[in-house]
């Protein structure tokens, strides 16, 4: 009854809203201040009134390609104010070979101070509840998801899709989100071992730690249905939705709270 | 023998390798990294030294023939060479596999390879101490970068087409000078990208000299890089090693 509702009101409000309506979502591009430089951004708005709980979507090494932008969207359908910054500056691509050259041409330190902009436009929305953002990114993403909760201590929930971890517990001492891992059991660069002791490291420095899963049978990028137009070899339908169960589920308990 | 044995217990093969460059002698090496330990080509140029030294790093793909003959060519210029293996012993089959290799490499590894490369270099005898640089090509040309901003013993780096970094205050720990040598058609460091570095350097104070090479693609110094979509012609890559030597000899030769 409350989605027939939903429904009912997103299709009123439709022919109202100046950017384009995907169910009860509105999506834009926008363009944020980061450093001295304007860089753009894909935004994804929930339906209603808010203040909404806030993540930051951090971009695979393909670019601000529609899967991330997909996945913003799902975030904004569960209720939350998404924003995936646009690291590459325009630049996006479905051949590995570019991508391989892309994230070389990304300097780590512009990155995380988009990804800190990124946090700084979310919460300066009044659509948003300052106090409650977080962020989620995939392989070079789930990396920078990390480097940003490591750099910015308002953030409350962090999720790395098997992006690069970190061993070193002095390295993690300033870590103040709570942390979720997903990660495949048959990722050749980042083995189970290095997943375990990444753990370990937080446990051991008391982090928060909601849960370091290692999913049986997937490997690198499972999460990911498509390669550009093909399908994506590594792509594992079963353990991606349980991942995005997991994910939603650990989203809602931080920061979709009272 | 008169290599040193500090941070290095494990001794391999030692060659001499003679072709039509001068002759050098290889070694292969186990140095101490933190709890595990990384392994090492070392190249040693003829005569009893000390020699001005640099750290290799490898690319994407690991410490490949390619690059071992690198090192071996500036050994055979007269620096005592030492290229480390950063992906212990894994070598990608192709792309996909480099770059998974590469996008998970442990960065707090990383630095302390580069830390026991520079202090077993540093402690030898045949090494002049105060003459260390640091090379790498792509993903090592970016960790080039970085070894000069946290190793303050590197006197000169060469970083080509790898990743750089923006922000001057990191940029200001350095005390080595920096030449970079990047591929005009390269898809992802972009002029814009070269220029933000360039200016962050400035800023920080510090010696940068920037090639762009014109026409060529990121890799282009390997003529086997899966990179590349045609091969670059040879009197390109002999004008980029033209401008590292003439750097080099300049900053570590003197």
């Amino acid at each position: 009854m409350r989605n027939l509702q939903r429904f009912c009101s997103a299709v009123l409000l439709l022919p109202l809203l100046a950017a384009p309506a995907l169910g009860q979502v509105v999506t834009k591009d926008i363009v944020l201040k980061s450093g001295d430089e304007e860089i753009k951004g894909f935004l994804a708005i929930p339906e209603g009134k808010g203040p909404f709980p806030a993540v930051v979507v951090i971009q695979e090494w393909w670019g601000l390609n529609d899967w991330i932008k997909d996945n913003a969207k799902r975030l904004a359908v569960k209720g939350y104010v998404a924003l995936a910054p646009d690291l590459y500056r325009g630049k996006v691509t479905d051949d590995m070979k570019v991508a391989a050259q892309l994230v070389k041409g990304l300097p780590p330190d512009r990155a995380l101070r988009d990804l800190q902009s990124a946090v700084a436009y979310l919460a300066h929305m009044k659509e948003v509840r300052k106090d409650r953002i977080g962020s989620i990114g995939w392989c070079m993403g789930g990396g920078y998801s990390l480097q940003l909760a490591l750099a910015n201590h308002t953030l409350k929930a962090c999720v790395v899709c098997y992006g690069r971890v970190i061993t070193d517990q002095d390295k993690l001492k300033p870590l103040a989100a709570r942390v979720l891992g997903i990660f495949g059991e048959e990722d050749k660069g980042i083995p189970a071992k290095s997943v375990r002791e990444f753990e370990k490291a937080l446990k051991d420095g008391k982090h928060k730690v909601e849960r370091i899963h290692i999913f049986a049978e997937a490997g690198h990028g499972f999460m990911r249905p498509t390669n550009g137009a093909s399908k994506n070899p590594a792509y594992r339908e079963n353990q991606a939705n349980q991942a995005w169960v997991e994910i939603e589920e650990f989203f809602a308990k931080t920061l979709a709270r009272k | 023998m008169h290599l040193s044995l500090f941070h290095c217990y494990f001794l391999g093969v030692l060659g001499v390798l003679c072709g039509s460059l001068a002759p050098i002698t290889s070694e292969t090496v186990a140095l101490r990294s933190g709890k595990d330990t990384v392994k090492g080509f070392l190249y040693r140029p003829e005569g009893k030294g000390p020699f001005p030294a640099i750290v290799i790093l490898h690319g994407d793909f690991g410490p490949t023939e390619w690059i071992k003959k690198q090192a071996q060519r500036l050994a055979a210029r007269g620096y005592l060479t030492l290229a480390i293996d950063l992906y212990r012993g894994e070598m990608p089959k192709d792309v996909e596999e480099a770059h998974i290799l590469e996008r998970a490499l442990p960065e707090e590894r990383v630095s302390r390879d580069l830390k026991s490369a520079v202090d077993h270099l540093a402690a030898s005898p045949l090494v002049r101490k105060d003459r260390v640089g640091i090379l790498g090509w792509d993903m090592g040309g970016g960790y080039a970068l970085d070894g000069a901003i946290h190793d303050p013993r590197l006197r000169a780096s060469v970083i080509c087409y790898g990743r750089l970094r923006t922000d001057a205050k990191l940029l200001a720990k350095m005390s080595s000078s920096v030449l970079g040598i990047f591929a005009g058609a390269d898809e992802g460091i972009s002029a814009d990208t070269i220029k933000q570095f360039q200016k962050a350097m400035t800023k920080a104070g510090k010696r940068v000299t920037i090639n762009v090479i014109p026409g060529v693609g990121s890799g282009f110094m390997d003529p086997a890089s899966p990179y590349l979509s045609r091969t670059t012609p040879p009197d390109v890559i002999a004008d980029a090693w033209r401008r590292i030597d003439a750097y080099l000899d300049a900053e570590l030769k003197k």
